[in-house]
C-alpha cells in the first residue's frame, strides 16, 4: 500500500504527514500529477480558496490523473475540508468548477456575510462506512470553515453536525470519501479515522 | 441524538527560542519548560487548541523559527495557532506548511493593516485571529496597546472593535495585560462589551485561576477561553506541573 499526499498549493500536508507517521505508516507528498498511479491511497488536504485550489490542480494536470485514479476501484481517496468541497460541482466561493464526482454543490454559512464555523463539534454517523464507526459513540472533530456541501443524493452523505442548523460533513461514494472537519487535528478521534483509512 | 457545542479551552503559551514562558501582566516572565515536552504532555491530554506566541518574533527581535515550528507541530494533533511577528502572505504559507491552521496577527494592525486582507485571500478569513492587547490607563479607561511602541492607543476601545471587525477576522483573541498571570478570574466587562460587537468567536485571555473563572468567562459570552498560568502551575506558582482540565462547558 503506498499513500501520497496531494501538495494543491496553500495547504497543511505537514499535519497529516505527523499523524500518519505517528500511526506506523509513511505518506508520499505528491508533488507531480503523474505520481498520483503510484500509490493506492490519495489524501486531499486542503486550506484556502476553492477557486484557488481548483486552478492549481487544474493547471497541473490532476484532475485527469485523480479521475483515472478514481476509476480503479481498488484505489480510495479521502479528501480534507476543503478537499472535500473540492469534489462537488461547484462553490459559492468561487466560480471554478469543482470535480463533480458528487452530485452535491458547496455552499457557505450565512446569507450575507459568511459565518464561519470554528471549534469542537459532535458528528453523527449516517451510514455504515470503513473511515468512521456506526454508532452512538461520542466523536468530535474539529472545524474550521465557512462554507459545507449540500448533497442532492442522500446516499452520498456519510456523517453530519449541527452548527446554527444541521449540514453534512462528510460524504462517501464508493471508493472516495471526504470529511469536512481536519482529523489529522482531532487528536484520539482522528487518530481512529486515519487508522480506518489506512488499513482498509 | 443531540448535538452538543461547546466552549474551547486553549492553552496559550509564550516561548523565547524553544523554552515556555508564564508572563504576569505581560513582564515578569516565568521560565516553565521545554517547548516540545509541554506540547507532548498537552497532546496527550487531549487539549482542544493551543496557542504559541513567539515573544522575539513578536518584537521583531529574531525572525520567524520555522523549524522549532515545525517540530512543535509534529508533536501535537490538536489545532494549533501560532502569533509573533507575522508580516507578510509569505510567512503565512510557510506557518501554514509548517502544520498550523491559524495565525494570530497583531503588529500588522499598527504597522501595516491591509497586508491583514492579503493574507486572508491565500489563508482564507476563518484562519486569521486579531490580537487585542487590552489595559485600563491612569483614568480607569480600557485602552488598547501597542507593544510595538509601548503605548496605547488613543481610541476608544468600541471604536478600537468596530475597526477590528471591519476586518473581517475569524476570531477575535482579546488580553486583557492587567488581569494575565494573576489568576483573579477574567474580565468580564471586556467580555460582554465584545460579545455585543462580533458575531465571530472571542477568545479572551488573561485571568483564570480556577475552574469558575472558565464558567464565568463562557456565561458572559466568551466562546473560547485562553489559559497558562492555570495549565502550567499546580497549586502554588512554585510547582510547575502542565495541567489541562478535564470538563467543558456545553452550550
Amino acid at each position: 500500500m503506498s499513500i501520497g499526499v496531494i501538495n494543491c498549493g496553500s495547504n497543511n500536508i505537514a499535519s497529516i504527514h505527523n499523524i500518519i507517521q505517528y500511526l506506523g505508516y509513511t505518506a508520499t507528498t505528491v508533488n507531480h500529477a503523474h505520481d498520483i498511479q503510484k500509490h493506492s491511497k490519495i489524501i486531499i488536504p486542503g486550506i484556502g480558496k476553492f477557486d484557488s485550489a481548483m486552478k492549481n490542480l487544474k493547471h497541473n494536470g490532476y484532475i485527469d490523473e485523480l479521475e483515472l485514479f478514481r476509476s480503479n476501484s481498488s484505489n480510495l481517496i479521502l479528501g480534507i475540508c476543503l478537499g472535500m468541497q473540492l469534489f462537488t460541482k461547484g462553490s459559492e466561493e468561487g466560480n471554478q468548477t469543482g470535480f463533480g464526482w458528487f452530485d452535491a454543490t458547496t455552499k457557505k454559512f450565512g446569507k450575507g456575510k459568511v459565518i464561519k464555523n470554528i471549534g469542537w463539534r459532535e458528528i453523527k454517523v449516517c451510514k455504515e462506512n470503513k473511515i468512521l464507526p456506526h454508532n452512538n459513540e461520542i466523536k468530535e472533530f474539529y472545524f474550521v470553515h465557512g462554507y459545507h456541501v449540500v448533497c442532492n443524493n442522500k446516499d452520498d452523505i456519510l456523517c453530519e453536525s449541527i452548527f446554527e442548523s444541521k449540514f453534512i460533513c462528510g460524504i462517501h461514494n464508493a471508493n472516495v470519501y471526504g470529511v469536512q472537519f481536519h482529523p489529522e487535528k482531532s487528536h484520539k478521534f482522528g487518530c481512529q479515522l486515519f487508522k480506518s483509512f489506512l488499513t482498509i | 441524538m443531540k448535538f452538543r457545542k461547546r466552549k474551547r479551552i486553549i492553552p496559550i503559551l509564550l516561548i523565547r527560542g524553544d523554552l515556555v514562558y508564564k508572563s504576569f501582566k505581560f513582564s515578569n516572565y516565568k521560565y516553565i519548560g521545554e517547548i516540545f515536552n509541554v506540547i507532548r504532555l498537552f497532546n496527550e491530554l487531549y487539549v482542544d487548541e493551543i496557542c504559541i506566541i513567539d515573544l522575539d518574533s513578536s518584537k521583531s527581535l529574531n525572525p520567524i523559527n520555522y523549524s522549532i515550528l515545525r517540530e512543535i507541530s509534529s508533536e501535537a494533533f490538536v489545532p494549533l495557532c501560532y502569533g509573533g511577528g507575522i508580516k507578510d502572505c509569505m510567512q503565512a504559507e510557510k506557518i501554514f506548511e509548517c502544520g498550523y491552521e491559524k495565525l494570530l496577527i497583531n503588529s500588522l494592525l499598527f504597522n501595516n493593516p491591509s497586508m491583514i486582507s492579503e493574507i486572508a485571500d491565500i489563508a482564507g478569513n476563518q484562519s486569521i485571529v486579531l490580537g487585542i492587547n487590552v489595559q485600563r490607563n491612569m483614568l480607569g479607561s480600557y485602552k488598547v496597546y501597542n507593544h510595538l511602541n509601548k503605548k496605547n492607543l488613543n481610541h476608544s476601545l468600541d471604536k478600537y472593535f468596530s475597526y477590528i471587525d471591519e476586518l473581517c477576522p475569524g476570531e477575535v483573541l482579546i488580553q486583557d495585560i492587567d488581569r494575565d498571570g494573576q489568576g483573579s478570574g477574567c474580565n468580564i466587562n471586556i467580555i460582554e462589551k465584545a460579545r455585543s460587537k462580533f458575531n465571530i468567536p472571542i477568545i479572551i485571555n488573561g485571568g483564570v485561576g480556577n475552574w469558575q473563572h472558565i464558567e464565568e468567562a463562557c456565561l458572559a459570552g466568551a466562546d473560547a477561553i485562553g489559559i497558562s498560568r492555570y495549565c502550567c502551575f499546580a497549586t502554588s506558582l512554585d510547582a510547575i506541573l502542565i495541567n489541562y482540565p478535564d470538563k467543558r462547558v456545553y452550550e
